[in-house]
């Protein structure tokens, strides 16, 4: 079905989207996007949020492996970390594009605004990249024990990271939606989910294609299977952030809130929501993975990739509600919903970086060894791995 | 892309002052630096945005002007200018400007042409027009007359009597009204009066911005304002009342506040005894003009019409009815009726020549400049028709009926016509009409940019300098506000003329050479601004200096008296509330009622009075090419039409639909705002938009324009346009 | 040090917008690009009713959320209270604009979100900036709040005023006078 071939074919024609729209945007600047003055942040800021949310799920996850030392996730260790580079230097490709100025980003260095989330973002990324570089450095050297350490830090700096990613929405004081503490603990749930996503489907199609040595079944369980069960399990918790979420912001809550909130469930931010959000993120994941047969590879690699999709919605909508529902300053004003977009030539950047990410990793493949280069099956060899039905 | 970038001015000197740090582009700051760099020149002036004329001081930075600021001394802005003000500073650079002269060729297209070309072929055609058909077929046509001094050595030398102002587009039926029965306007004193009522008058939207500063002074003292306005118009938002009524009938209104003024016994009856003549033929034709009559017609209860005469009258003299401009004063066929209720209301509670009530403007007499005399033949009746006998004689023949020319020419009367300053296929009624002015033998277009009169109909367009770019006669400043202290303001260049353009006199002096006067315009301007203040004690280098000098307080309160007797200068030297001239064809000369020429039938839920009005950033049809202003518009929903709610729900029309509005002369599209702020029985449109010319590119097919809709029409008594006298039919959805 | 601060007596406002394009034309502004803008809001049924306009632009508040947000500190305030901007060391994260409750700023085509200056080359000189001082119903009226003999404070004392937004805490330079 698969092979490098076809991924990097795919990964080229995304990239060519790429290209095209980020050459737009860096021609037409604002213009080239769905924002205006007052939806300043839209697509890009949550394809950002996106593709950094993948990497912190990768490497969390991963580091279930070597960090937590949970036997099962080793395998996945050195790919998932690849993957959590690859699409960190893609959220970061994003973000520079979306940034008017991103040169001026020196300046985070000379004259830190420190009470800034963004500055914080800025420093925490940059550490965690460095981080990730390093330990992947290390892993590939085997040298492990280092490796773990180094481990240590990225799981704290990727929560860290996320969580103040989290907070650059949450401690906006204009924004009722985002205002508060929901955002930051949201999106570390969300990015679980989202690296449970991509690992489900990076593994199901190493497997289909031979790609690794290594044994993907544990303990008679596959790994996607694993991996399934326990994006099941963040699914039920986002659905309970989400219903929170929602619940409370149409319940009385601050001028602004319950606009927003009815944004999503019913108005124009509706369709988005209850098709993305709603169904492709959770609903249909979670009904293919509880039905019968729910956890074979198959299955979870189909939920995956929906509830791939679902999340990079969930962001843009999570964006735009916080934004959509227009100030008013006059007593007795209504306040009306503001027109917000995804451009095309945003369209072609997010695309692009998803080319990206796989270009980045294919080309990981190729020049390092991923495998796991020890040795400690525990039963079951590849050629006794479960057939598909 | 824009011509003429606001930030090109200074990309000279911020190249120069940058050391590339910044690779791509030159950063703001460093623009931003460079223009603080440069000098700034403070040079005074005065404004052409309206006929308000307020004194600017334009801001120039390396040879390009940068903003203008309010004259701080000059009566009408007082440091205040409107945003149309600035809009018309930035429009020097505007690239619709006519940058040379040009000449329509056979196939219809401009050419350009040199400016030799130009005078021979117009003075050659004009010589010939002039031979044939004799000097009364040629019109000038102008707004106000300022150049007339100018024209009027062409005009004597040619012999024509046919120098027409836009007057009749704009408030003749009122300067008519006060001729006849005043003498001469007065204007009110807002800021020392306690009660005023604005009837028909948007002092916040057809702007004087002192005038509007001592209105608000005013009410911030206490004074209490009325107004009166079929919509809620910007002055209306700072009113203690907003009465709406119904349009057409502030006739009916004013007849009813006199009849409890006197009926009551609340007007001053020892003013009336020395200075009114002909209130007793007044009071017979209106006794029975009641408030309960009146409240039939205008739809304000007759409760409240007692109410407001009597509050009027508590507060005389510091109370009056604003004398008004352009509102009610060329829109109806009662309006000189209406006019002169004005009057005839401030002098039943006689505030005139009192302070807070009706005052003159102050002011001074300018020098001549001694010229040879011309001589030429001798000049015929008005080809108008305005003040001629058995044709519109109760016309004021100094302003002349402007949206009759085209017609004219049509009749074969007119064979040359000069449009100077002036946009009568948008200002006047009736475009198709209007457009019969390029039949003519000879059309020349004096305007500064490609407005529809220059691109529909001129044979040769001629730029006049732009007026940051001209001296000019220095202007008394005068009207619509009162003051003690005389003014003079001086036009003067502030920046170097940036088209191949002249001022008025080398361009009447070419034509006049054209046609072989050698010697008709013998000075410059500078000459006659030099002899026009030399009476008055100041030197041509002071008042450059200055922009606008004031002088010592010369207005005194008090009926103006010659030995012992009113000396207005009227037949009795009292008010006249009968005026002689109007006393014509068995008409009488003092107001009744008089009914509209049409009413929409309110038994039709599709039938409107059209009304029109001045927005605050738009002045006539002369802004809707800049840039700045209609920016304005798109921001605030400024092309839209007024439509009331109740009328609207009807016809099921929403808020931001398109409509399909029908006169008997045209159909069009329009968008509808829907709201409560306007009378059920009109709707209004913004005066400005529906600009025809492509050439005007921002103008061009944005709105519609009132004046698409109504028939050439001639108000008998003081020759206006009438322009609301017309019904529309409107339906919901595209044509 | 003068402490700046503006007054807005919006119940005069007619909606001429002079101050608007006083403000542009002094800032070399493009015709689409504003530091300033009005509030417009109809209420009532026919004949019964009101409009208000409300004049706005950036209030130059005391407690920040777009100074305190900016990674660079290219949004700054200055000691006499005016929030500026460095162009120069903007990054164009547009955070200021997602922080600002008043939507004061708007992106220019440099990609800087820009907003109204307050004008300190006129506010220094003790003079009106352009939008107040064009302005023929004298709406507004800068002034320092330090001087206890400065218009601004006469005003301040002798009306009640709001400012907009107090719940968001972010402490507005703007007062508008309460009619
Ligand atoms: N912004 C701006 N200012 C200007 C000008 C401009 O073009 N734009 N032009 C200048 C010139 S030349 C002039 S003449 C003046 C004009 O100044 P105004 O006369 O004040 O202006 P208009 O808007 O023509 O008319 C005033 C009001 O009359 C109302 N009106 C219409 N029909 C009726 C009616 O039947 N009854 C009553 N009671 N009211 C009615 C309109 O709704 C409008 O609000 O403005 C001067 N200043
Ligand atoms: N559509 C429409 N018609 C109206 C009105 C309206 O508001 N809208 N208002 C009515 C009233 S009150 C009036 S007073 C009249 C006014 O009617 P017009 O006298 O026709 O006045 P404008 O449209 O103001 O300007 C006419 C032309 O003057 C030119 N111009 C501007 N500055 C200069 C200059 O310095 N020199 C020369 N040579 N030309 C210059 C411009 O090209 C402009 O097109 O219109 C009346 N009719
Ligand atoms: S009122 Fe406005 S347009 Fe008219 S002269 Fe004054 S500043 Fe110019
Ligand atoms: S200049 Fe004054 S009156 Fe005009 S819109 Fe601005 S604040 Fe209001
Ligand atoms: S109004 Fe907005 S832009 Fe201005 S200082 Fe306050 S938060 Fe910043
Ligand atoms: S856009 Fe510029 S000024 Fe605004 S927060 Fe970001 S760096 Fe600071
Ligand atoms: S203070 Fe200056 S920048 Fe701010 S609105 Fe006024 S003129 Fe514009
Ligand atoms: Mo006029």
């Amino acid at each position: 079905m698969f092979n490098r071939k076809t991924g990097l074919i795919i990964a080229g024609i995304l990239i060519v989207f790429g290209l095209v729209g980020a050459l737009n945007i860096l021609i037409h600047g604002e213009h080239a996007m769905g924002t205006n003055n007052k939806v300043p942040w839209g697509a890009m800021i949550a394809g950002y949020v996106f593709f950094v949310g993948a990497s912190a799920g990768l490497s969390i996850v991963s580091s279930l492996g070597h960090v937590f030392k949970i036997e099962r996730f080793e395998v996945i260790g050195k790919r998932a970390l690849v993957g959590g580079i690859a699409t960190l230097l893609m959220g970061f490709v994003v973000i520079a594009l979306e940034l008017g100025k991103p040169f001026n980003m020196i300046y985070i260095l000379f004259s830190p605004g420190i009470s800034s989330a963004i500055f914080w973002m800025g420093a925490l990324y940059g550490t965690l990249l460095v981080l990730l570089l390093a330990e992947f450095y290390f892993v590939i050297k085997g040298k492990h024990a280092i490796a773990s350490t180094i481990g240590i830090f990225v799981v704290i700096a990727d929560v860290a990271a996320h969580s103040n990613l989290g907070a650059v929405f949450g401690n906006s004081v204009a924004r009722s939606f985002w205002n508060g503490p929901f955002i930051p603990i949201y999106l570390i749930v969300l990015a679980i989910l989202l690296g449970l996503g991509v690992l489900a489907v990076m593994f199901y199609i190493i497997d289909k294609t031979n790609a690794t040595k290594d044994s993907l079944v544990y303990r008679n369980e596959h790994i996607v299977s694993i991996i399934g069960k326990l994006m099941a399990l963040f699914i039920v918790i986002s659905f309970f952030f989400m219903f929170w979420k929602l619940f409370t912001s149409t319940y009385g809550a601050a001028p602004g809130q319950y606009e927003a909130a009815m944004a999503l469930l019913a108005g124009p931010l509706s369709f988005n929501f209850w098709v993305f959000d709603v169904l492709l993120m959770m609903v249909i994941p979670f009904i293919l993975l509880m039905t019968k047969n729910g956890f074979q590879p198959q299955r979870v690699f189909l939920a995956g990739i929906l509830t791939i999709i679902g999340n990079l919605f969930v962001r843009i909508d999570l964006v735009f509600a916080g934004e959509i529902v227009e100030f008013t300053f006059l007593p007795g004003q209504e306040s009306q919903y503001l027109h917000a977009f995804v451009s095309w030539s945003e369209w072609g950047v997010l695309l692009g970086a998803i080319g990206g990410s796989i270009l980045i990793y294919l080309l990981a493949e190729k020049y390092f060894n991923l495998d796991e280069e020890h040795e400690h099956h525990h039963g079951e060899s590849k050629a006794n791995k479960p057939v598909e039905a | 892309m824009r011509q003429f970038n606001r930030r090109t001015f200074l990309k000279a000197s911020a190249a120069a002052a940058v050391v590339s740090s910044v690779p791509l582009y030159v950063s703001f700051n460093n623009y931003k630096k460079a223009a603080e760099d440069a000098t700034v020149h403070k040079i005074p002036s005065f404004c052409q945005g309206c006929t308000s004329y307020c004194g600017i001081i334009a801001h120039v930075k390396n040879d390009r002007l940068w903003k203008i600021e309010g004259h701080p001394i000059h009566l009408k802005s007082r440091g205040h200018l409107c945003a149309r003000g600035h809009g018309m500073a930035d429009y020097a650079y505007s690239k619709d400007r006519i940058q040379h002269p040009w000449k329509r060729g056979d196939n219809g297209e401009f050419e350009k042409i040199s400016w030799d070309q130009a005078f021979k072929e117009i003075g050659e055609k004009l010589k010939d027009i002039v031979k044939k058909y004799s000097g009364n077929s040629v019109v000038w046509m102008e707004h106000g007359s300022h150049r007339k001094p100018y024209v009027d050595r062409l005009f004597d030398k040619i012999g024509s009597p046919n120098f027409v102002t836009q007057y009749s587009t704009c408030f003749n039926s009122k300067t008519n009204a006060w001729q006849q029965m005043v003498g001469g306007t007065l204007s009110g004193d807002h800021q020392k009066s306690k009660y005023i009522i604005f009837e028909g008058r948007n002092f916040a939207g057809g702007i004087v911005p002192n005038g509007m500063n001592l209105i608000t002074k005013a009410k911030e003292q206490g004074t209490k304002i009325l107004v009166i306005d079929p919509r809620y118009s910007e002055i209306a938002k700072i009113a203690d009342e907003w009465l709406p009524i119904r349009p057409g009938t502030d006739l009916a209104f004013r007849l009813a506040m006199a009849n409890v003024l006197i009926s009551e016994g609340l007007y001053d009856k020892v003013f009336v005894k020395k200075y009114v003549d002909g209130f007793d033929e007044f009071w017979k034709y209106n006794k029975h003009n009641t408030p309960e009559w009146a409240e039939e017609i205008t739809g304000i209860s007759a409760q409240k019409i007692r109410e407001i005469a009597r509050e009027f009258a508590k507060n005389a003299p510091q109370a009056f009815i604003e004398p008004g401009w352009h509102g009610l004063h060329a829109h109806y066929l009662n309006s000189t009726q209406t006019a002169q209720m004005a009057i005839i209301l401030n002098a039943l509670v006689g505030n005139f020549y009192q302070r807070g009530g009706l005052m003159p403007s102050a002011t001074v007499t300018l020098g001549h400049l001694e010229l040879p005399e011309v001589f030429g033949p001798e000049k015929g009746d008005r080809v108008d028709g305005a003040g001629v006998d058995g044709e519109f004689k109760t016309v004021e023949p100094a302003r002349g009926i402007s949206h009759l020319i085209a017609n004219k020419v049509a009749e074969g009367k007119v064979k040359a016509v000069f449009v100077c300053n002036n946009n009568p296929l948008r200002t006047s009624p009736s475009p198709e009409e209007q457009k019969q002015l390029k039949d003519a033998d000879l059309v020349v277009s004096i305007n500064i940019d490609w407005n529809e009169t220059s691109y529909h109909a001129a044979h040769y367009i001629l730029p006049e300098h732009y007026y940051l770019e001209r001296y000019e006669h220095p202007y008394t400043v005068s009207g619509h506000i009162t003051h003690e202290h005389p003014q003079i303001a001086l036009r003067q260049p502030v920046i170097k003329p940036l088209h191949d353009s002249k001022n008025i006199i080398d361009i009447l002096d070419g034509i006049a050479k054209g046609m072989g006067y050698n010697d008709l315009y013998p000075f410059t301007v500078e000459d006659d601004i030099k002899a026009a203040i030399a009476p008055l004690g100041i030197t041509f280098e002071q008042l450059k200096k200055a922009g606008t000098i004031e002088f010592p307080a010369t207005l005194k309160t008090g009926f103006p008296i010659n030995k012992g007797k009113p000396a207005l200068k009227t037949k009795s030297g009292k008010i006249q509330f009968s005026a002689e001239l109007f006393k014509l064809d068995g008409k009488i000369g003092v107001p009744t009622w008089i009914a509209p020429k049409v009413m929409p039938d309110s038994s039709k839920a599709d039938e409107f009075r059209l009304i029109h009005g001045k927005q605050p950033w738009h002045s006539h049809a002369m802004t809707n090419n800049n840039n700045y202003l209609m920016a304005m518009s798109e921001r605030y929903d400024g092309m839209s039409m007024w439509m009331n709610t109740a009328r609207a729900n009807k016809l099921g029309i929403k808020n931001g639909d398109t409509v399909t509005m029908e006169s008997s002369i045209a159909k069009k599209e329009v968008k509808v705002k829907v709201t409560e702020l306007i009378h059920p029985d009109c709707v209004w449109v913004p005066s400005t938009y529906g600009g025809y010319s492509p050439k005007n590119t921002t103008a061009y097919n944005v709105g519609v324009n009132f004046n698409d809709f109504i028939p050439v029409m001639v108000e008998p008594w003081s020759g206006s346009t009438m322009s609301q006298e017309v019904v529309v039919k409107i339906r919901k959805g595209a044509m | 040090m003068a402490r700046y601060g503006l007054v807005i007596d919006d119940s005069k406002c007619t909606g001429c917008t002079a101050c608007t394009i006083a403000c542009q034309l002094h800032n070399n502004l493009e015709p689409e690009m504003t530091y300033n803008r009005l509030e417009i809001l109809e209420t009532g049924t026919y004949p019964n009713v009101k409009m208000d306009i409300m004049p706005m632009q950036c209030m130059h508040c005391d407690n920040a959320p777009c100074v305190s947000v900016c990674p660079t500190q290219a949004t700054y305030k200055r000691e006499d209270g005016i929030v500026a901007i460095d162009y120069d060391k903007c990054i164009g994260c547009k955070y200021c604009m997602t922080a600002c409750p008043y939507d004061a700023r708007k992106l220019n085509e440099e990609r800087v979100p820009v907003k109204c200056r307050w004008c300190p080359e006129y506010l220094e000189k003790g003079e009106q900036p352009p939008c107040a001082a064009t302005c023929m119903n004298d709406v507004r009226v800068f002034g320092d709040l330090d001087d206890p003999n400065s218009k601004i404070n006469k005003i301040l004392a002798e009306n009640e005023v709001v400012s907009l937004l107090p719940e968001k805490g972010t402490k507005p330079s703007i007062f508008y006078v309460k009619k």
